[in-house]
């Protein structure tokens, strides 16, 4: 489809509209983590899962818009988010599999 | 496509016209997949060779230790220091477990994985799917660029003062950075760095082979329509690309550990010749354990995957029917590289882990077993009802399937937690893994290098000696290593100077038998026989270049696959005539057919392709 | 000889060859990067408690060179959308744009460098410690001059508090026992922190040197062939935001938890 200069003007302007749009979310992203690495939610561990599940949503915009991931075939970027929920797997079983503090190690 | 030829076929004649590419260019700086298989080819048999020659020095010691390596001993302690092999040509445990250590590096790193993907993947993986050439021409040339600096790095690490990486090819912390503490940089230093260039290579090569078969199948050429050799190698360039930066990632943490005195691997406490190391310490030996292996499990089925893709070629070519199973064995081999990330710790069962985790190890690794079974099962019923023409390549072929099956079961004791306990570390680890690297590996590739070299050099090798080639490898290799699993199962470990005569003395299970020690010289000899039988191999490579019964069609073995459908040997973009494919990729004897084989391009009307799903027998 | 789809989009799968290239290499560095995050996880997991530094690293600097980053992606993407419609002189200018954000943050980088290598810990014959930078100019063989403070004990060292009054602290050399600095072999942490934004730095300055290659010496392709050109342009952007996106990782890992 031929569009006229005037509409890939817009186009461009929509685009870079929404690419502001995406980095100044993930800028907010950043200055959150700020926020939520001081704060006490509990435990430890609950700290570090909110700060790094908000490093994963600002992974994921700019996988998804910058990197126009979202706009390849899906074939593609299923592909990464299954690496990605592979990794988290690996390293979820890595800590279950952990031995237990009560247990004796022999010199 | 079309289009694509007729400016190709404009090019070349423009091309020559304006320059004739140099020498360098032609040889060294090429960038045409052709040039750049042989130069892998002949790089990396010269370091399989190289590694051959290591392994019988360790034999000769093992043999008889303490005594002067025989012809080279001298040099070895001229070349190498007296501090390595003594003024009479006794070699030193130091250079024992350096020769070990390159050994296993060398044969795994320079001359395997280089003549699999390097080589066979480089010359061959293109013209079978119908391209001109890789995806990234220039990332290819620099791909072989890397390994071969890779290369030079690793052979001049014998030369540094200290000798070269002497941990063994695993290359464990905390030995690896305390092992030798004098000299910086040392042969350990320059194996790290060496392992940095060839993956390096590796990870360009993948790269470049992954996006050309997706990218460059010629039209026509469905998925299902691949040759199973084009398949093993996707799947193996997966395994390379996902697996190998862990290992890059550990080996620049333990260069670090070496040369800038961090900790990583190096825990609390470590005492060293009496005195404390003077390093922040907390580090985990475990961590390298676990970086290492996960490179170093997917790394074995890199081994395997690319020599069953020559073996199934090789097999369907001279049984003269479909291969068996097709089907199957695409599914089996990307569930094997899939599974091959989740077993590797079976390699550290005896490392004081958890049993959750070594029962999750376990399981993962008893159900890898099964994709390798459905993978050797489908070769060895592509036998049944097959017209075998036994030729060389079939020879090497078919030799490879019970040799794997060997090494494949007796895999099976070391994947059981309770019985790796007795196994680990022993004899028979040795004798399982070589089982399916030297009779299983090397005998595909003897069966491609005798089955594709018609096509780049326009004659045959010859058969007779082939043959005896073939009788003589089989024969010695298998008394090479079965004896091993004896020893193993008598508790010989592994990586011992002496071949274990420190053992011989000692009372009850401890000891090993004087029959143990016996097979020593027995396997030794079998080696050094191996050695001489690969003598008329050499010469025949060699010979046949110029001499060799020359081929009277561009497809004298009369295979299927598009390989076959160029000129002999293939000039510069490959195919004189535009490809399009019809049919899968081993339509032999096919009944209702008119022919006895349709290769793949062949549109004959009158012989309708295969239909996927429906294969004629079983 | 001409190879299929270096530049037209092959059918099934919508891409160009050097596109699924770039795609794949960077699959490979989320392995690298991974095994890397893998190793901190576990060697702070295990190691033993009070051992494992926290606020070693200033955050604010860290918070600064990540929006940093974040504005050179998106003048980056922007960029490539410039000359996708032709617009060259824009595509120059937000690039231009980009590769300034990369200098601005190699220059923090190095700061933060800098003085990680000249802060010291010294322990002193008679158990105390101090911790500060060293004064290079008043430090002479028989004395360090630092400016810092005195830590109760060594697991304040590990976990300093947040606001330290620093003030000038002469030590005899004789005093001395061990001088530490926050170099990569002071303890994992260190060597961790280096290490992985030893390694960002360097696919920083790849980065950023394959931007300007194509900015710069080598864009005489816009006029003969400008849909590689464009192509080159969105391949070298796509590793440039995955270097952005490490870094949205490695911010959070070693500057706040």
């Amino acid at each position: 489809m031929n569009k006229t200069p005037e509409q890939d003007l817009q186009d461009v302007k929509r685009h870079v509209q929404q690419h502001i749009i995406i980095a100044i979310a993930v800028a907010v992203g950043t200055l959150t983590t700020l926020w939520t690495s001081q704060t006490n939610f509990g435990s430890f561990s609950l700290n570090v899962a909110i700060t790094l599940g908000i490093a994963a949503v600002q992974a994921f915009m700019v996988a998804g818009f910058f990197m126009h991931l979202l706009s390849e075939k899906k074939m593609i970027y299923c592909f990464l988010v299954f690496t990605a929920v592979f990794f988290v797997v690996m390293i979820g079983i890595t800590f279950w599999a952990r031995m237990p503090d009560n247990v004796v190690h022999y010199q | 496509m079309q289009q694509m030829q007729q400016t190709s076929h404009a090019d070349s004649h423009g091309h020559d016209a304006h320059h004739a590419p140099g020498f360098w260019s032609t040889y060294f700086f090429s960038t045409d997949h052709k040039m750049v298989g042989m130069q892998y080819a002949i790089t990396a048999l010269l370091f399989l060779l190289f590694g051959f020659f290591l392994m019988l020095m360790m034999r000769w010691q093992l043999a008889y230790p303490g005594h002067p390596v025989p012809v080279v001993g001298k040099a070895l302690s001229q070349m190498l220091g007296e501090d390595m092999a003594t003024k009479e040509g006794v070699m030193s445990p130091d250079l024992y477990n350096a020769f070990g250590a390159m050994h296993g590096t060398i044969m795994v790193f320079l001359a395997i994985v280089p003549l699999l993907t390097g080589a066979f993947g480089n010359y061959v993986m293109p013209l079978q799917i119908g391209a001109p050439d890789m995806a990234f021409p220039r990332l290819n040339m620099m791909s072989y660029q890397f390994y071969f600096m890779g290369g030079v790095v690793m052979f001049a690490s014998f030369f540094v003062p200290g000798g070269a990486a002497k941990s063994g090819w695993t290359s464990y912390s905390p030995l690896s950075t305390i092992a030798d503490p004098i000299h910086h940089p040392n042969g350990q230093t320059f194996w790290l760095i060496g392992m940095i260039f060839l993956i390096t290579s590796s990870m360009l090569g993948s790269v470049n082979i992954i996006t050309t078969i997706i990218q460059l199948r010629a039209k026509g050429l469905s998925w299902m329509r691949l040759p199973f050799f084009v398949w093993a190698q996707f799947v193996t360039a997966f395994l390379l690309l996902l697996a190998f930066p862990p290992l890059e990632a550990a080996g620049c943490l333990q260069l670090m550990d070496n040369s800038f005195g961090t900790s990583f691997f190096l825990p609390t406490g470590l005492v060293v010749s009496g005195r404390a190391l003077h390093v922040a310490g907390g580090g985990s030996p475990l961590l390298w354990q676990h970086l290492f292996w996960f490179l170093a499990h997917p790394e074995v089925y890199v081994l395997i995957l690319p020599a069953m893709g020559i073996v199934a070629e090789v097999i369907a070519n001279n049984t003269r029917k479909p291969l068996w199973g097709y089907r199957s064995k695409v599914y089996a081999t990307m569930v094997l590289g899939f599974m091959s990330f989740v077993v590797w710790a079976h390699h550290m069962y005896l490392t004081g882990m958890g049993t959750r985790i070594a029962t999750f190890f376990q399981t993962t690794t008893m159900m890898i077993s099964i994709p390798s079974v459905v993978i050797l099962t489908a070769l060895l019923i592509s036998l049944w009802g097959g017209s075998i023409r036994f030729n060389t390549p079939m020879l090497f072929a078919v030799g490879f399937l019970p040799m794997f099956g060997i090494g494949g079961l007796t895999g099976l004791p070391l994947g059981f937690n309770a019985s790796d306990i007795q196994l680990h570390d022993s004899y028979y680890v040795i004798g399982h893994f070589h089982y399916v690297v030297a009779p299983g590996t090397i005998f595909a590739i003897f069966a491609g290098i005798y089955y594709w070299y018609p096509k780049a050099t326009g004659r045959f090798m010859n058969e007779y000696w082939g043959k005896v080639h073939f009788a003589l490898s089989m024969l010695f290799i298998n008394f090479i290593f079965m004896p091993m699993f004896i020893q193993g199962l008598a508790g010989m470990s592994r990586r011992m100077y002496d071949g274990g005569a420190t053992y011989a003395e000692a009372a009850g299970i401890a000891g090993l038998s004087p029959f143990i020690l016996f097979l020593n010289k027995v396997i030794s000899f079998a080696a050094f026989s191996l050695a001489a039988a690969q003598i008329p191999f050499i010469i025949n490579f060699f010979w046949s270049i110029k001499h060799g019964k020359k081929v009277t069609s561009d497809n004298p073995w009369d295979a299927t696959t598009l390989e076959w459908q160029t000129p002999t040997p293939p000039g510069h973009g490959n195919f004189t005539k535009p490809i399009e494919v019809f049919r899968g990729p081993y339509e032999y004897n096919v009944p209702g057919h008119t022919r006895e084989f349709l290769p793949q391009n062949d549109p004959d009307k009158t012989s309708p392709p295969l239909t996927h799903g429906h294969p004629v027998h079983g | 000889m001409d190879i299929p789809y270096t530049v037209e989009r092959r059918e099934d799968t919508g891409l160009y060859n050097a596109k699924l290239g770039v795609w794949l290499f960077l699959a490979s560095e989320v392995m690298l990067f991974g095994a890397l995050f893998s190793s901190y996880i576990l060697l702070r997991v295990g190691a033993d408690p009070g051992t494992w530094p926290r606020h070693w690293l200033d955050y604010r600097l860290g918070a600064v060179n990540t929006i940093i980053l974040i504005i050179s992606s998106v003048t980056n993407v922007i960029a490539w959308a410039n000359l996708k419609l032709g617009y060259f002189n824009k595509y120059r200018a937000y690039q231009a744009i980009t590769m300034l954000c990369a200098i601005a943050f190699l220059s923090i980088k190095s700061y933060e460098y800098y003085g990680k290598f000249h802060h010291y810990t010294i322990t002193l014959t008679d158990g105390r410690i101090a911790d500060g930078h060293i004064q290079k100019d008043e430090t002479t063989k028989d004395k360090v001059v630092i400016d810092g403070w005195w830590p109760a004990s060594e697991a304040v060292v590990m976990n300093p508090p947040a606001n330290i009054e620093e003030k000038k602290i002469e030590i005899a050399t004789k005093d001395i026992v061990e001088m530490r600095n926050y170099g990569p072999s002071r303890n994992n942490f260190a060597g961790l922190y280096f290490t992985m934004t030893g390694l960002h730095v360097l696919h920083i300055i790849g980065g950023i040197l394959v931007i300007f290659a194509i900015w710069g010496p080598l864009n005489g392709m816009w006029k003969s062939d400008p849909e590689r050109y464009t192509n080159r342009v969105e391949v070298a952007g796509l590793f440039w935001s995955f270097v952005d996106l490490v870094w949205l990782f490695i911010f959070p890992t070693f500057y706040l938890l």
